[in-house]
């Protein structure tokens, strides 16, 4: 589970050859100060901050899955996301592995991150958010 | 009876973040395979217990990703504290703990419908747990499992036990065929009192096996109903335990709730009060306030902490029920809902309440074992 | 604020023979005679855990002047005026028989489902007929769900009808399915929904604690408490705010104190959880703060009273609470002692004296 990144410059890290992470596979990495998840689901990408903002657990240990979409109606599931949704080990908190949203409260987040591939290397850099 | 006994020693924290270590009441050890534990079954008994056979019946109420931390070695899979190595690796030293009280997982046994088998699996738990697991590491502590449904042996069970150096507390099931305040149980209160060990009874197995469904109107539908009703079953134990006046017929005896959260006394405690002073004639054996017994005798555990908005409101709840002297830290290691010691009291908590809930009330609960343990 | 709603009174008949033209004569003798009937001695409870300042006309039959009736529910409108309305300035008053809930516990379902429309037809002749200021609770054999539904739309034809009153003790959680007729109807007429405390464990009900029968009458009244919360947790995962949003259950008899630090256990739990409940997208203490509403005559007085409105600041608690007697009942809560009315925030009292059973029962009109 250990990986070296080599820190290009502090906003931005290469995790590695692509083949190294395989669809299914994660890895954490250090990004700067703070520890992230990388993830390959299906063929996409993901980075999202390794910490749990409820009670700072490493959040990229947790289950990937999916979940029930908020209906308007009893008895009503809808299966869905399935392998973006990234459950904390500890208290079971859901986070949209895309977005970081958390499922329960849409004001609270995770830092995720921006990734893309350069000539067959993983790369993860800070998003950037638009200056309103 | 095992002649072995192995050292125990308190796990040594060099530069703790708190200033001190912390003492954790609860790990959920269990056996990694079923003959561990049925090899200390009379062989009447093996066959079914290794083909995992507890007579709790056919349904459960499940937490639907499984009911354990899924951070282990692999990611996404749940962590089972199968051995002293792991224990130490992922909870002693990360969470500096100095000393774990190893509790198991076996709180089904007083509504299992064999009262015979309850009481053989109680014992061939407790051998394996000191005679395997506990020897794994020097910083556990012993939480031996009695079955509530046949309190003669289990009286017996727990005099084998008294005088083992690591053991220093009675698990016995709160899901129960009758609330544990009853007559019935008496005896086994009497010999904890006078082995000195306190009783803790630990939630979650409401409404299998035998017992009654685990609210008082019925069965939940779901986890979450039935998890957050839990609540119930550890309010009525309180009051049982409360108005049949156990606490006043044995005065050195202490009962610990685990997992049974703590906020709901103190409305107990004004409506048991307050019932107490107009039915003191219904309840001859109090002679002094219920709330008096609990805030001296009724012990609670941190953990499933509740989460008010304002943290404060939890602190001082546990002000008012005696928090200082009766509640204690437990982690719930390695359960889903498992508490970080060093994130569930923040900055607002007093220094004092902090170090009492997170270590002294525990060493002063269990004084008389720690004493002989670090003495030596 | 100076109107002043008792969401909480108590009425019955003064002789069994008083319901007998509401009931077919298939059911006269066992009304009369059956045990389990409403007999002149009252309510039967088995098994009955003595509380001294609980009346057992049976067990005192020296108790001069006094019946059952006088002791534990009002007689006739005019002498509810009088003595109660008037003198205490009570602009509306919900009324309910306290005791026939406990035919949901029965164990068959046609004849409860009779002395339901009964009582309703009874209450609706010689009460609400007599005094506008009454409104009435409508009360049903929950062993029949579709015909207990009939009936609610039946009886809530007089425009008197404020809520259904249910038995606490039960088979069942009310959140769940089952019930859901009744909930349908309650809807459709615009009525709330009330659980009045007392019938724990009883006939066909659940034993009263997750552990079995308890020893002693604290305990008993302890399982009011948890009866409820039972119940609460039920509607709220179950959805049943969900399907009815303008709709309130109320809760008479069980205190509310226990409530807000359940409700942070609660919230916890759904924050990890909601994916079981898909259809509850809030903390339940939202749903709890906005559809729940407690009668004051439960509550247990504290000193100091700061304590007691610290829980109900730390969730949405301000909705909470109303003001109900519990008249004529020993333990009632008079306007001018009740421990509620006297010492809740200032602001918080023209919806404990009025506006929150205003909001609760939209049938009341202003």
């Amino acid at each position: 589970m250990n990986s070296q990144a080599m820190t290009a410059n502090k906003k931005e890290i290469c995790v590695g050859p692509v083949e190294e992470l395989p669809e299914g596979a994660r890895r954490i990495v250090q990004f700067g100060t703070a520890s992230i998840g990388v993830f390959n689901v299906k063929g996409e990408f993901y980075a999202i901050r390794n910490f749990c903002p409820h009670e700072g657990a490493e959040l990229c240990l947790g289950v990937l899955t999916g979940t029930n979409k908020p209906t308007d109606r009893c008895g009503e599931y809808q299966w869905e996301r399935e392998g973006k949704v990234l459950r904390c080990p500890w208290h079971a908190w859901e986070f949209d592995l895309e977005t970081g949203t958390s499922l329960f409260d849409s004001k609270l987040r995770v830092k995720t991150y921006q990734t893309s591939i350069r000539q067959g290397e993983l790369w993860v850099e800070e998003k950037i958010t638009p200056k309103r | 009876m095992t002649n072995f006994t192995p050292a125990a020693k308190a796990n040594q924290i060099v530069n703790p973040r708190l200033g001190y270590p912390i003492f954790d009441l609860e790990v959920h050890c269990i056996h990694e395979d079923p003959h561990q534990v049925s090899q200390y079954l009379p062989l009447r008994y093996r066959k079914r217990f290794d083909q995992g056979y507890l007579g709790l019946g056919m349904f459960n109420f499940d937490q639907r990703g499984g009911g354990f931390r899924t951070d282990g070695d692999v990611p996404g899979e749940q962590v089972f504290a199968t051995t002293g190595e792991l224990v130490r690796r992922q909870l002693l030293e990360p969470y500096e703990i100095e000393w774990a009280i190893c509790t198991g997982q076996l709180y089904c046994l007083s509504i299992l419908p064999d009262v015979d088998y309850a009481t053989a699996v109680a014992s061939a738990y407790n051998d394996w747990l000191i005679n395997e697991f506990i020897p794994q590491d020097p910083s556990f502590l012993v939480a031996i499992s009695i079955s509530g449904s046949d309190p003669a042996q289990a009286v017996k069970e727990i005099e084998r036990w008294a005088d083992h150096p690591r053991v220093v507390e009675i698990m016995m099931p709160s899901a129960s065929t009758m609330p544990l305040g009853n007559r019935f149980f008496h005896p086994i209160y009497e010999a904890a009192q006078a082995c000195g060990l306190p009783i803790a009874a630990h939630t979650t197995n409401e409404g299998k096996g035998i017992s009654p469904p685990p609210t008082p109107v019925g069965y939940p539908s779901r986890y979450l109903e039935f998890h957050s009703g839990l609540a119930a079953n550890a309010m009525s134990q309180t009051a049982s335990l409360v108005s049949e006046g156990v606490f006043a017929k044995f005065p050195d005896f202490k009962f610990l709730l685990m997992e049974g959260g703590v906020s709901w006394v103190l409305p107990l405690m004004w409506q048991l009060d307050a019932d107490w002073k107009r039915l003191r004639q219904e309840m001859p054996l109090l002679k002094e306030k219920p709330s008096d017994y609990l805030k001296r005798q009724f012990f609670y555990t941190t953990q499933p902490i509740e989460e008010p908005k304002q943290t404060r409101d939890l602190i001082h709840t546990y002000e008012q029920i005696g928090g200082e002297t009766q509640i204690m830290f437990s982690s719930d290691f390695p359960h889903w809902d498992f508490d970080d010691p060093f994130k569930i009291l923040p900055g607002t908590t007093s220094a004092g309440l902090k170090k009492r809930i997170l270590r002294d009330n525990a060493r002063q609960l269990f004084g008389r074992k720690l004493r002989a343990l670090e003495g030596s | 604020m100076n109107a002043l709603i008792d969401t909480d009174v108590h009425v019955r008949w003064e002789q069994d023979t008083d319901l007998l033209p509401y009931l077919d004569k298939t059911w006269h003798s066992r009304w009369l005679l059956g045990r389990g009937g409403h007999t002149a001695q009252g309510l039967f409870i088995e098994p009955k855990f003595y509380d001294p300042d609980d009346p057992h006309p049976r067990n005192s039959p020296g108790l001069p002047g006094l019946t059952t009736v006088n002791i534990q529910a009002a007689a006739n409108p005019a002498t509810l005026d009088q003595e109660w309305l008037e003198p205490q300035g009570i602009t509306a008053a919900v009324i309910s028989c306290y005791d026939a809930a406990l035919i949901s516990t029965y164990a068959d379902s046609d004849y409860p489902t009779e002395v339901a429309q009964a009582v309703n037809r009874w209450m609706t002749d010689h009460f609400l007929s007599k005094d506008k200021r009454l409104f009435g609770s409508i009360t049903v054999a929950t062993q029949d769900p579709a015909r207990a539904a009939q009936e609610i739309r039946r009886a809530a034809q007089h425009p008197q009808m404020a809520q259904v009153v249910l038995s606490s003790g039960a088979r069942m959680p009310y959140g769940h399915k089952y019930y859901r007729p009744l909930f349908q109807a309650a809807h459709e007429c615009g009525l709330a929904v009330a659980i009045a405390a007392g019938t724990e464990g009883l006939g066909t009900s659940n034993p009263p604690t997750p552990s079995g029968w308890p020893g002693t009458v604290t305990e008993m009244r302890v399982a009011r408490d948890t009866t409820f919360l039972a119940h609460l947790t039920s509607m709220i995962t179950e959805g049943v705010f969900v399907e009815y949003p303008d709709l309130t259950v109320c809760g008479f008899g069980m205190g509310a104190a226990w409530l807000p630090p359940y409700l942070w256990r609660f919230d916890k739990n759904w924050k990890a959880l909601r994916s079981e409940c898909p259809w509850l997208r809030e903390l339940p203490s939202e749903v709890a703060g906005r559809h729940f509403r407690f009668g004051s005559s439960g509550v247990t007085p504290v000193e100091p009273a700061d304590e007691f409105w610290r829980l109900f600041h730390s969730v949405p608690g301000s909705r909470l609470l109303m003001h109900a007697s519990d008249y004529p009942r020993w333990d009632m809560d008079q306007p001018e002692t009740s421990f509620v009315l006297k010492t809740a925030p200032e602001d918080w009292k023209p919806w404990i004296r009025s506006e929150g059973a205003l909001a609760a029962y939209p049938r009341l009109i202003r």
